[in-house]
């Protein structure tokens, strides 16, 4: 019975969320600008469409996914608060790092959902030969995706209102996808090279958005987006990349899970 | 589940004391009604019933061995909160169809309760278009499908219009036949008359008296209002209750009323029988419950 709680919450969870209109807006707007860009680029006549289409893909997905992430896990806690139906849940044979993750759970696979969506569109429209380029794109994009996620689930956990996950939830979207890496060329400028470029190396990885795009980038050969911002990209080992998506995975699940532990008020 | 107790609970909030050295024992077939000014620690009662807030000290027995509220104690409670709601996504339908997943109760009852509560043409209605009282009915059909050992109810009549009611009611009494424990925390003084054994009156986070009703109307002595019917004899009688000492008599056109101390109830009668067959038919009113509970909060 304490399973069936569990996945009775999941399943609930990903029909909620792929039923959500934001959600479906979203993710129709990613697959009709990823399909565009797809389409835009095959007809570049002389060119490598994948050269153009994949980075300008990584691009689009490190804007589009956190922020699809983000909403998905602003009100996993905090909207069930609001609408005082926590603790009915609570009352139910379910622990509560067992919600927590009932909900993440739930909510990662309506995430899927939504980049195997956007992403299908841009393949589906890419010459053949291509498709396998764009398909590599897949897993480090759901990657980005659980990171944003689980920030967005530990956002839920602590607020105490919706109306302060979203504007936490929009400003770091803000913080990791714009803000950082201008940051941290700000960084480099006032401090005239001070700060070593390995530093600065091992900062931007530290940015989920940060690692994507260097880690996508780096497969399609695209070095001269990096060159420009003046990074010398030496890509950590994959199981330094694995252990770094796992921390942001896990890490802010953790948070969220040890606020609800300490919670008394549900209401 | 044949018992539930709470023992020495006590519950702070950052140095708030909600809940202090609480006790209290439900037994089968009781409905235990908790009642108390706002802040008076009912909620926080109900709430560490449930696991939802965890005491500083204290224990909860299950028959009358010491239990955790985990898992597997949460399997033998269903709980309705003040002002329930579900899902905005999901109708009628689809919220009992949940709980049924949930609670392993087989579907097939999800239409059955539908009827039961009244919802059957709103069952594909989506909760957020429901009033107050609809939801709280709704609520209503998820306790029946669960049909736990343990029902714990916050302020269950809120919203509820009067076959609402009348299903609570229902439940409650079926409940007490067979042998099923309920706690609920109410304000509504018309519910316990009807349906709780045993009232507890908490103040500050303290049980004030806890008690059945008829035990804590005994135990305040308030007066007992008698109201005899209009006859010719009554000034006659109105002199004899002077002499008793009733604490008030009102004579209004040969119609007498008064108000003497519950213990006076016997020899208010036995004057009343020495008038024989002239002797005026009357009624006796019950303090009510609620002066009941004024008495004891003023008393404590």
């Amino acid at each position: 019975m304490i399973g069936s709680v569990f996945n009775a919450l999941l399943v609930h969870e990903y029909l909620e969320r792929v039923r959500d209109r934001w959600i479906i807006l979203i993710s129709i707007l990613f697959a009709a600008l990823g399909a565009g860009v797809s389409l835009y680029s095959q007809n570049l006549e002389g060119m490598d469409s994948v050269q153009i289409a994949g980075p300008s893909l990584v691009t689009l997905a490190t804007l589009f996914v956190p922020l699809v992430a983000l909403i998905l896990g602003h009100d996993a806690i905090v909207g069930e608060r609001e609408r005082n139906t926590l603790s009915l849940l609570l009352s139910l044979p379910i622990s509560r790092t067992g919600l927590v993750v009932a909900k993440m759970l739930g909510r990662t696979a309506a995430l899927c959902t939504s980049i195997i969506v956007g992403l299908g569109g841009a393949m589906i429209l890419t010459a053949a030969d291509g498709r396998g380029q764009i398909l590599a794109l897949m897993v480090p994009t759901i990657l980005l995706g659980i990171a944003f996620l689980s920030m967005g689930v530990a956002i839920s956990a602590i607020a105490r209102r919706v109306t302060v996950a979203v504007n936490v939830a929009v400003a770091l979207w803000f913080i990791f996808v714009f803000f950082f890496d201008l940051g941290l060329l700000e960084l480099m400028v006032i401090t005239e090279g001070a700060v070593s470029k390995e530093l600065i190396h091992y900062l931007v990885l530290s940015n989920p958005a940060g690692l994507y795009r260097l880690e996508m980038l780096t497969y399609y050969n695209a070095d001269i987006f990096t060159d420009e911002m003046g990074i010398s990209v030496v890509m950590p080992s994959q199981t330094i990349r694995l252990l770094i998506w796992s921390l942001w995975a896990v890490v802010p699940l953790a948070i969220a899970s040890w606020v609800m532990q300490k919670r008394q008020s549900f209401r | 589940m044949k018992s539930i107790e709470v023992k020495d609970i006590s519950v702070s909030f950052s140095g708030f004391k909600a809940l202090q050295k609480v006790d209290l024992k439900i037994e089968p077939g009781d409905a235990l009604m908790l009642t108390g000014p706002n802040g008076a620690g009912k909620s926080t009662l109900l709430h560490t019933l449930l696991g939802l807030v965890l005491p500083d000290s204290g224990k909860i027995l299950l028959d009358g061995m010491e239990t955790k509220i985990d898992n597997s104690f949460k399997q033998k409670v269903a709980y309705l909160p003040e002002a329930v709601n579900f899902s905005d996504s999901l109708s009628a339908y689809n919220v009992l169809k949940f709980f049924a997943q949930v609670r392993g109760t087989d579907r097939i009852k999800i239409d059955e309760t539908l009827r039961q509560v009244g919802l059957e043409k709103a069952k594909h209605r989506k909760v957020h278009t429901f009033s107050c009282g609809m939801r709280q009915r709704l609520g209503l059909g998820v306790l029946l499908m669960a049909d736990s050992p343990l029902l714990i109810l916050d302020e269950p009549t809120t919203g509820l219009d009067s076959e609402g009611i009348s299903l609570l009611f229902d439940i409650l009494q079926e409940r007490r036949a067979k042998k099923q424990l309920t706690l609920f925390a109410t304000h509504d003084f018309g519910l316990l008359e009807r349906r709780a054994s045993k009232m507890c009156i908490m103040q500050n986070g303290v049980v004030k008296a806890l008690d059945t009703p008829d035990n804590l109307r005994s135990s305040v002595n308030l007066p007992t209002h008698i109201r005899f019917q209009s006859s010719p004899k009554a000034p006659q009688f109105a002199v004899l209750m002077e002499q008793l000492k009733a604490t008030k008599i009102v004579l209004e056109d040969e119609q007498l009323s008064v108000e003497t101390p519950r213990h006076n109830l016997a020899a208010v009668m036995s004057v009343w029988r020495e008038f024989g067959v002239e002797a005026p038919a009357f009624r006796i009113l019950e303090p009510e419950l609620i002066d009941v509970y004024e008495a004891l909060l003023e008393h404590q």
